[in-house]
């Protein structure tokens, strides 16, 4: 302790927990903190809220200067790695330059998926993430009057509340039956749609995007069926892929994302993953899988940093989980959004006038997932039960039930 | 550090906790809208129920504009409002439904102890709820509980 040189890659929410976890066991030993991008660290969740002028440019940063001095690290801050060498303890950066380790996290997050070669270099199409995107976006809505949006997933439906305006024409393209096919189940997505589209949005499902092409200062966007549709701006949102690139042929075991163990270790033991480019387990379903989200980076990053400061912590697992409100719908989906198998079961509590939806998804009396909508107070109560595997006896016929204030269970809950 | 205790045998429900909370912290007299809100189960007990300003706060942990800070000296958990953008992640992370976004004000809400000065504690008129020093409050329940265990071996003789 005190001289173990720690190396972090990434400068998110994996990587800032991560220095917390280490100072919370060793307050002096080194850290080198590597980001490609030159600013603090900022929050991609937040790129939505700027796009809707709820936050300004400054309160995108969860940190400032001061964290990083206050926490004795040295930033090595515009600089990309490019190669990771477990035998002689070093990673490679852009410049040339090597920087030894003796632990090393990899939490280089997630990118977004591009649609391969098609709308390369067209200025007015885009993928949200970055503050760049995020400003690119912005000045580019200033002026459009028809939006097209490629995918319905979270990100897509974000961005489209944010755009959504007197006078600006949104149109969503999706390859799936439905809206938000990874984040809930069809009938709830039903209801979000319909909002949607009595907000003026047209959503066509089931098209496949073919390609983007430029005529005159727009950007045509085609489907596999051969529709066209004209757009001032367009947004891919079609999903992230974890950021590898820098451990391939390294010997660092790698499937869609790095391979991680429970106490956030790769295959080599003093490699540790975390966040959007891992892949670890899922509690619910038992898989390893990446799972992109803002807690589980969290969580993830912690436990690595404790344990690259030498503790001995275990992660219990991670779950697909989001919460978010889009055209004014609140929506939380954790774990899984429908029954799979003859063993699971649903419980369902719908009001389409109400705008209430909440479905609960049951495997032998525990909680394994859930999607609700309008009524959500219950939902970090539902998200412990769901990872404590809590079983529910006879309560799980009212927790479906609204409104009802789930801290009823909070014996359960407690353990007492 | 003080903490805010509640000793259920002696809360009978009557919620004038939530009025007083809500008066204070929201300027009307509207339970839904109180930090802290009484529990009934099955009619058999009465639980009131506010955020236990964690040592180390879930949602504090991921909170993405870091607008949730613990007061080391006094333990409050705190949500900057200025800071919060709505996002609703803590109340995700928060396992005990505690911190709770409201529609009002458009930011994430959950008791702060009214800075050190809980007005539900002033107003409860059973002396269920108490704000006490920490290490003291251990001790008051610790004696609380031999005087049952007496009352239940008496009964026993």
């Amino acid at each position: 302790m005190g001289k173990t040189r720690q190396v972090i890659i990434g400068n998110s929410a994996a990587g800032l927990s991560a220095i917390k976890g280490i100072r919370k066991v060793d307050r002096v030993c080194p850290i080198i903190l590597i980001s490609v991008e030159s600013c603090n660290a900022y929050s991609p969740v937040l790129t939505t809220y700027y796009l809707k002028g709820r936050i300004s440019k400054e309160d995108f940063f969860i940190v400032d200067s001061d964290f990083y001095r206050s926490q004795g690290i040295k930033t090595v801050f515009g600089r990309k790695v490019i190669e990771v060498d477990p035998l002689e303890q070093k990673v490679r950066l852009d410049n040339g330059i090597d920087i030894m380790y003796d632990n090393l996290l990899i939490a280089t997050g997630a990118s977004p998926i591009n649609l391969g070669s098609s709308g390369n270099g067209l200025d007015n199409v885009f993928s949200l993430r970055t503050i760049e995107s995020a400003e690119g976006i912005f000045e580019c809505a200033k002026t459009a009057k028809e939006v097209v949006l490629i995918g319905a997933g979270l990100i897509s439906l974000q961005t489209g509340d944010a755009l959504s305006k007197e006078g600006v024409k949104l149109t969503i393209i999706e390859q799936a039956r439905q809206i938000l096919p990874e984040t809930v189940d069809d009938d709830c997505a039903a209801i979000v749609q319909k909002e949607l589209e009595s907000c003026g949005i047209s959503i066509l499902l089931g098209e496949k995007v073919k390609g983007i092409r430029r005529r005159g200062n727009k950007a045509i966007v085609t489907s596999h069926r051969g529709k066209e549709l004209a757009a001032d701006m367009v947004v891919v949102g079609i999903g992230v892929r974890p950021n590898i690139e820098l451990v391939k042929n390294s010997g660092i075991k790698i499937d869609r994302g790095i391979w991680v163990d429970d106490t956030m270790r790769t295959n080599i033991n003093n490699i540790f993953a975390a966040g959007d480019v891992s892949q670890g387990e899922n509690l619910v379903t038992g898989r390893k899988e990446v799972l992109p989200n803002w807690i589980n980076a969290c969580r993830q990053g912690r436990i690595a940093g404790l344990n690259m400061a030498g503790s001995q912590w275990k992660y219990e697992g991670g779950l697909r989980e989001t919460v978010t409100t889009i055209f004014g719908l609140t929506i939380v989906a954790i774990g899984l959004s429908r029954a799979l198998n003859d063993g699971q079961r649903e419980l369902l509590c719908c009001d389409s006038v109400g705008k209430v939806y909440r479905k609960i998804v049951l495997a032998n009396n525990k909680i394994v997932g859930c999607v609700l909508m309008g009524s959500v107070k219950d939902a970090g109560i539902l998200k412990h039960l769901i990872s404590n595997r809590g079983d529910l006896l006879s309560w799980k016929e009212r927790i479906v039930a609204f409104p009802l204030d789930l801290r009823q269970l909070l014996p359960s809950i407690a353990g007492c | 550090m003080k903490v805010l205790t509640v000793n259920i045998e002696r809360c009978v429900g009557c919620r004038l906790c939530e009025l007083a909370c809500s008066l204070k912290n929201t300027g009307e007299f509207n339970p839904s809208r109180a930090r802290i809100q009484v529990i009934g189960f099955d009619e058999v007990f009465v639980l009131p129920v506010m955020c236990f300003q964690c040592e180390n706060p879930y949602c504090a942990e991921v909170c993405p504009t870091g607008a949730i800070t613990r007061d080391g000296a006094t333990g409050i958990v705190r949500i900057i409002r200025e800071k919060c953008t709505g996002c609703k992640i803590c109340t995700l992370a928060c396992p005990f439904g505690n911190v709770v976004f409201s529609s009002a004000e458009k930011v994430a809400v959950k008791c702060e102890l009214c800075d050190g000065d809980p007005e539900c504690v002033k107003f409860c008129p059973t002396g269920a709820l108490e704000f006490r020093m920490a290490d003291t409050a251990t001790i008051h329940k610790k004696i609380a509980l031999s005087e049952k265990l007496k009352r239940i071996y008496e009964g026993v003789k």
